[in-house]
């Protein structure tokens, strides 16, 4: 599976709203968690890729052809979100076939296996599901369809716990099967944190970072101490401040990039953020000139954690 | 997965060889084979998506027309019944022209506005979706013209001296249904008016083709009639991207719009009233001329009227190539928000 | 296995030392085959990427041994090298790390060597 998916100075405005501003991600297969605040541009991207969208710049690549107006392209291409292309009226069955003749093959017993798992039953009418049994429906489809890239746009919304945990294991099951270019937008981090290879952050319609999802560690670091002390630390070093907090003289501040322990004065602790922490912590300050934005690197910068546009900034 | 048999029984997925080649760096792609995955998929040169949005778009028309002509054979037998018991007083037969209107206009309008969402969302391109509604539309109008034209040629032919009603248009049954504009085209007419006010009127025999000619005129109808309701269709989609105030406003000018033009307004009057009484207006033979009526007016108080066919045929194609044109301008740039509101 | 996030360790060397564990207590005896990538991502919600990545450590340990076509194997000598690898680890780090905080906390070699047998005893 080599499938290559390329977005280049994507852009789209709503009027006077700026959606996408200037994106630029390369996929290749993996599992990928996009993240962002509500409104930051996911679902543009997604519908954008998907065709539903149109870009008013630039461009979305699959294996180098265009993929807007290219049903050979957007054959490949599958995307799952709110919008309900179904009929309610159609049976479970029925739209399992349609999804089958459109994308050119259908893994029914996978399927099978995956409805009675979530006890659903086959035979049902899609209308008379519950909304999180349909979003089940539409996820047990987008699993089973032989497509190279499968975007899921806040899968998991309205599914309760062990639906979720079922979900991620059928997801991490059909990948291991048949790896693919898997995008998975979500709110809810923590439980994709482990699931997810790689990560890309979007804010303001910008991808402000990019990097393994394990390496997440390294991206930023909490330093908590006196105040001054921190301070002066920071600023010796020329350390990116991401967030300032303070509670009295005490203060935590939060770094871009890995702090090595050995170059920490005592009086110093530092330690590293989880996956969700982090992308709070870098989407919840305003859009400015302090935030670098980031092309996506593939392999080896990421792996430092270095951040690649540290030096203008 | 070669040789690794799936059934749904099956909790232990053997995944040994998934998990070497994973391990080995294997390229996936046989794994898509192994399912027993559809892959060819170009049919005449059409994509899958092509191909299945054409099925689709024919698929509806042909409920559509299948349903309109079983209303209209219901609405021929109730007329037939009418006739039996009732003499003298009766309204006109049906008007088969005008009964496509509204079942065409309404056709085309409802699949370019409700089927685009469905079909985007499954990789079809914009493009290929208004190409869909022009060759199914054009075939839908095909199938109306010859199923009307051979219904009514049978009913024509079958009039005989002394049993058919002799008028103005000629001699050939009115009943249970006729086609008055395009059945025009079977003849051509001389009207000469004597001094007094009387008038006297004759006609020329069947033209050879003539049927021809008639199902041509039709045929401009019914594509006219597509044609209107594809961009109808677009339209009504923009209004809905604008809100449900839009809808409503839509809605309410396309009834309007039905209404206008199913009414007995320029399109339907029976023009030859007014065309004596107006002779040689310039007005007049536009309006004449539009339809296929070219009038010459040899010497005073005498009409020769001949039927162009390939005028109503050459302007319906215009107005149809036209219509697709602007659907598709609109269409390019239709685009499918997610249900939930956007930032 | 449990995997644990706030343990800093990163996720891909817990995924090793589970498995390393594993072979060192028996559980998955030599040349017998251990679960494949696929299984333990489900299982436990990991990318298959990262399971893959700890395996990966234990290759190079000479714990594991890919056999294509067919997966993931205990090596032979595996266990033994497993269990020697963890004594040098006990007797690089451990050791040192109980005798300094033995020492901090004001523990004299005799003392402690009695608390030691006392605690074999028990």
């Amino acid at each position: 599976m080599n499938a290559n998916l390329t977005i280049t100075d994507l852009s789209k405005r709503y009027g006077s709203t700026v959606a996408l501003d200037g994106v630029n991600l390369t996929l290749r297969p993996a599992i990928h968690g996009l993240f962002g605040r509500n409104g930051a541009g996911k679902s543009t991207l997604l519908g954008v890729i998907a065709n539903r969208l149109l870009p008013d710049g630039g461009a979305v690549e699959l294996d180098g052809a265009n993929v807007r107006e290219n049903e050979s392209a957007q054959s490949r291409i599958y995307l799952v979100n709110e919008t309900l292309p179904f009929l309610l009226g159609a049976r479970i069955s029925t739209i399992f076939k349609r999804e089958e003749r459109y994308y050119g093959g259908f893994d029914w017993p996978f399927s099978a296996r995956m409805l009675a798992a979530f006890g659903i039953e086959p035979g049902r009418a899609y209308g008379h599901l519950s909304l999180g049994q349909r979003m089940i429906v539409r996820l047990v489809a987008a699993l089973c369809v032989p497509t190279d890239v499968l975007l899921l746009d806040e899968p998991v919304l309205g599914l309760d716990a062990v639906n979720r945990d079922l979900f991620y294991r059928f997801l991490l099951e059909s990948y291991g099967e048949r790896p693919r270019i898997i995008v998975i937008s979500t709110h809810i981090i923590d439980e994709i944190a482990h699931i997810v290879e790689r990560a890309a952050i979007i804010d303001h319609g910008r991808i402000i970072d990019a990097f393994d999802a394990e390496s997440v560690g390294s991206r930023a670091t909490v330093l908590t101490g006196e105040s001054a002390c921190v301070g002066s630390f920071v600023e010796d070093c020329g350390l990116q401040v991401i967030s300032r907090e303070t509670m009295g003289r005490l203060a935590t501040v939060i770094v871009r990039g890995p702090v090595e322990a050995a170059d920490l004065p005592s009086g110093i602790a530092a330690s590293a953020l989880g996956l969700q922490d982090y992308v709070i912590r870098v989407t919840s300050g305003a859009v400015g000139p302090d935030m670098p934005d980031i092309s996506d690197h593939q392999e080896a910068g990421d792996e430092t954690g270095a951040v690649s546009s540290s030096k203008g900034e | 997965m070669d040789g690794k048999v799936v059934t749904t029984n099956d909790n232990v997925r053997e995944s040994a060889h998934g998990t070497a080649n994973a391990a080995a760096g294997v390229s996936e792609a046989s794994v898509r084979g192994g399912r027993g995955m559809m892959r060819g998929d170009d049919f005449l040169g059409m994509s899958r998506q092509c191909r299945l949005t054409l099925v689709r778009n024919l698929a509806v028309y042909g409920v559509v027309l299948l349903l309109g002509l079983l209303l209209f054979v219901a609405l021929c037998y109730q007329r037939l019944q009418a006739l039996r018991y009732e003499t003298g007083g009766l309204s006109a037969s049906i008007d088969a022209e005008r009964y496509w209107f509204p079942i065409l206009l309404l056709a085309a309008a409802a699949w370019q506005w409700l089927f685009f969402d469905t079909a985007i969302c499954h990789g079809v391109s914009r493009r290929t979706f208004v190409k869909a509604s022009a060759i199914g539309g054009i075939v839908m109008a095909i199938a109306v013209s010859v199923s009307m034209v051979a219904a009514r040629y049978v009913l024509i032919s079958s009039g005989k001296e002394g049993t058919c009603f002799v008028g103005i248009r000629g001699c050939f049954l009115g009943e249970p249904f006729d086609l008055p504009r395009s059945e025009q085209f079977l003849y051509a007419w001389q009207r000469v008016s004597y001094t007094g006010g009387a008038s006297g009127s004759g006609f020329s025999p069947m033209l050879v083709g003539g049927v021809l000619f008639m199902f041509l005129k039709f045929l401009s109808l019914m594509l006219a009639y597509v044609a209107v309701g594809t961009v109808l269709g677009a339209v009504l989609a923009w209004a809905a991207s604008k809100g449900t105030w839009g809808v409503v406003a839509a809605l309410f000018v396309a009834c309007l719009a039905s209404q206008l033009l199913g009414s007995s307004s320029v399109l339907w009057t029976d023009e030859w009233l007014g065309r004596f009484a107006a002779a040689g207006a310039l007005g007049n033979w536009l309006v004449q001329a539009a339809s296929g009526r070219v009038i010459s007016h040899p010497s005073a108080g005498v009409e020769i009227g001949t039927y162009v066919v390939w005028i109503p045929v050459a302007e319906s194609l215009v107005l149809f190539a036209l219509c697709m044109w602007i659907t598709y301008l609109m269409t390019a740039r239709r685009e499918i928000h997610p249900a939930r509101q956007r930032a | 296995m449990h995997f644990d996030d706030s343990s800093g360790e990163p996720l891909f060397r817990q995924v090793a030392d589970q498995l390393n564990e594993a072979i060192v207590s028996g559980l998955y005896r030599e040349g017998e085959q251990v679960p494949s990538t696929t299984e333990i991502s489900t299982t436990y919600r990991i990318n298959p990427a990262t399971v893959l990545k700890g395996m990966n450590l234990l290759v190079e340990r000479g714990l594991l041994e890919k056999r294509r076509g067919l997966g993931m194997f205990v090596a032979p000598g595996a266990a033994a090298r497993a269990r020697g690898a963890k004594r040098d680890e006990f007797l690089d780090n451990r050791l040192p790390q109980f005798i300094a905080e033995a020492r901090r906390l004001g523990f004299g070699p005799k003392e402690l060597t009695e608390l030691i047998e006392k605690e074999y005893a028990s």
